[in-house]
């Protein structure tokens, strides 16, 4: 009988919703400009994100409660560096947008992965995965510089990561509430379908405000902080590389078309700074720190972000001395 | 909230304005991913309410930050109409007349037969970013290009032809044009209008403008802002 409540409930709030929907886009509202483009920018963000986030969180909770304990860790290698290499290829097989990846990563680590190599996943996936690859080899007209320097960078950042991070136990990186949520998927339960219907709604519960934050942060920055401020130092061969760094952190794109958003920059900015750009963006923007802070603790986010920019600048520099 | 922004983006769809915050070829599997990201946010809550699994008390300061955010979404998916970004934003970004596509290469430029028919205002703005050489324009017309006005920075009778390129969606928007001579556009037009102009081109440095190469219109008209007004 409740079931049958509910379902009416649901029904007549989703008609409510289109009713009012359908309702207010009669009465011409009109607010100011900078309030339109905030909020085009952020539901911008969100209409592109907020499916590949369902997408992953389908995917993890697939992992979560369908895939056996073992059967990740029977075919990984047993040497920690060899798997972090085999992790950061697991794009390949899960070449969602980087925002679908974190809830992924969250459902790997309830699987027993070690918080290190759930960041090596995080920040190699979104870069090492096919698409990317594909789409930056077209952006480019198949300079292999481009392509090999982006492969190689993520490859080897995720990989430091990973590797600065082996050693340390998951009360230092994750959250609690976190670490909770995975001991609660090993206690006794009831079906399959209905852990799962739990679990997503967990999942979502977690991700989707974080996401709705980082597309309000990306759309303000996107709409009181001029771009051409970064664009201006396009010439200096280190400011280039952080300007690039920075856009790419504020605008929180997508790495599977980030290489024809960095192709309008090619013949104003460096070889490195268009590297850079192509490289930090997928690890780390507004949209990926607020996914990420619903599993990582805020230190480690800022130790990471710091990680990878320091990484990111080198490379830049090594390929502006290079090419 | 997932129910929220899934409606919202099935509406948009469903009205044809889902280009305005997100690429065409993400069309199909937003729509899909959102119908069932909606379907099962309603049965995820049932869930929840029927008791099968305790939902933990909130505090007080996560309660507020909860009304917060709900009403934010609940301001802009249920009451803000759908919108284009504004021609302020154009003005916030230097207009672009960098290459978006790698099929306008100078090469490719160079062989062109001579049909620029099917040139839009960011193939023309491709294409004057690669050369300003008068010789090139000399003699060539366009099609009908249609764009939003943005005053030029250089020259007082000079005014971009302007649209948004997006990649992804709209946060990676960048705005490309075509300058456009048209002494006392100013009496007639303003910033944000939408124009669907034709025209030949002419060596702005000849005349005297700041800019190298211009379009003379042979005919404006003020247009509606089309259905999709982005380019990709």
């Amino acid at each position: 009988m409740r079931y049958w409540r509910y379902g009416v409930a649901s029904v007549a709030i989703v008609v409510a919703l289109v009713v009012v929907r359908i309702w207010t886009d009669t009465l011409d509202i009109s607010a100011p400009v900078a309030v339109r483009d905030v909020a085009t920018l952020s539901l911008g963000v969100v209409i592109e994100a907020a499916p590949f986030v369902v997408l992953g969180v389908l995917l993890s909770v697939a992992v979560r409660v369908w895939l056996p304990d073992s059967i990740l860790q029977r075919y990984l290698p047993k040497h920690a560096g060899l798997r972090r290499v085999c992790i950061s290829l697991f794009g390949v097989f899960a070449p969602v947008c980087e925002c679908g990846n974190v809830p992924l990563a969250r459902g790997l680590l309830s699987k027993g992965f070690t918080p290190s190599e759930s960041l090596v996943f995080l920040l190699a996936a979104p870069i090492l995965n096919p698409v990317t690859i594909i789409t930056t080899w077209q952006a480019f007209s198949g300079d292999l510089r481009i392509v090999g320097w982006r492969i190689a960078a993520g490859f080897m950042i995720a990989n430091l990561v990973g590797w600065i991070y082996a050693k340390a136990p998951r009360e230092a990186l994750l959250r609690p509430s976190f670490i909770k949520s995975c001991e609660m998927d090993r206690v006794h339960r009831s079906r399959k379908s209905v852990v799962a219907l739990g679990l997503f709604r967990s999942e979502l519960n977690a991700m989707i405000p974080a996401l709705l934050i980082g597309s309000v942060v990306a759309g303000l920055v996107q709409v009181f902080v001029p771009r051409d401020m970064l664009i201006a130092v396009g010439s200096h061969p280190v400011w280039s590389i952080l300007a690039m760094s920075l856009l790419a952190f504020v605008v929180s794109m997508c790495s599977s078309v980030d290489a024809f958003f960095a192709l309008a920059f090619r013949h104003t900015f460096s070889t490195g700074s268009i590297v850079s750009l192509l490289t930090f963006g997928p690890m780390i923007d507004i949209k990926m720190l607020q996914l990420m802070s619903t599993t990582y603790k805020t230190k480690i986010l800022v130790q990471v972000s710091g990680l990878v920019l320091l990484a990111t600048l080198l490379i830049g520099l090594a390929v502006n001395y290079v090419a | 909230m997932l129910l929220m922004i899934s409606l919202f983006a099935l509406w948009v769809a469903t009205v044809g304005k889902l280009d305005l915050y997100t690429h065409p070829r993400y069309e199909i599997f937003t729509i899909v991913m959102m119908m069932l990201g909606g379907f099962l946010a309603v049965a995820g809550v049932a869930h929840a309410t029927v008791g099968l699994r305790s939902v933990k008390r909130p505090s007080v300061r996560g309660a507020a930050g909860a009304v917060v955010l709900v009403g934010l979404t609940a301001i802009g998916v249920l009451v803000l109409p759908p919108a284009t970004l504004s021609p302020e934003m154009a003005k916030k970004r230097t207009i672009s007349m960098a290459n978006q596509s790698p099929k306008t290469s100078t090469a490719e430029i160079a062989s062109t037969s001579g049909d620029y028919s099917q040139f839009g205002i960011k193939e023309w703005a491709s294409v004057l970013s690669y050369s300003s050489d008068w010789t090139f324009y000399k003699n060539k017309q366009t099609s009908d290009l249609t764009g939003f006005v943005v005053a030029s920075e250089r020259d007082h009778d000079v005014f971009i032809l302007t649209r948004f390129a997006i990649t992804c969606c709209a946060v990676d928007a960048s705005p490309v044009g075509v300058p456009v001579y048209l002494p006392r556009w100013r009496e007639s037009y303003k910033d944000g209008d939408w124009l669907r102009v034709k025209g030949d081109f002419m060596s702005g440095s000849q005349s005297g403008l700041a800019t190298p190469i211009a379009l003379r219109p042979l005919g404006v008209m003020l247009v509606s802002e089309p259905e999709d007004p982005y380019v990709y």
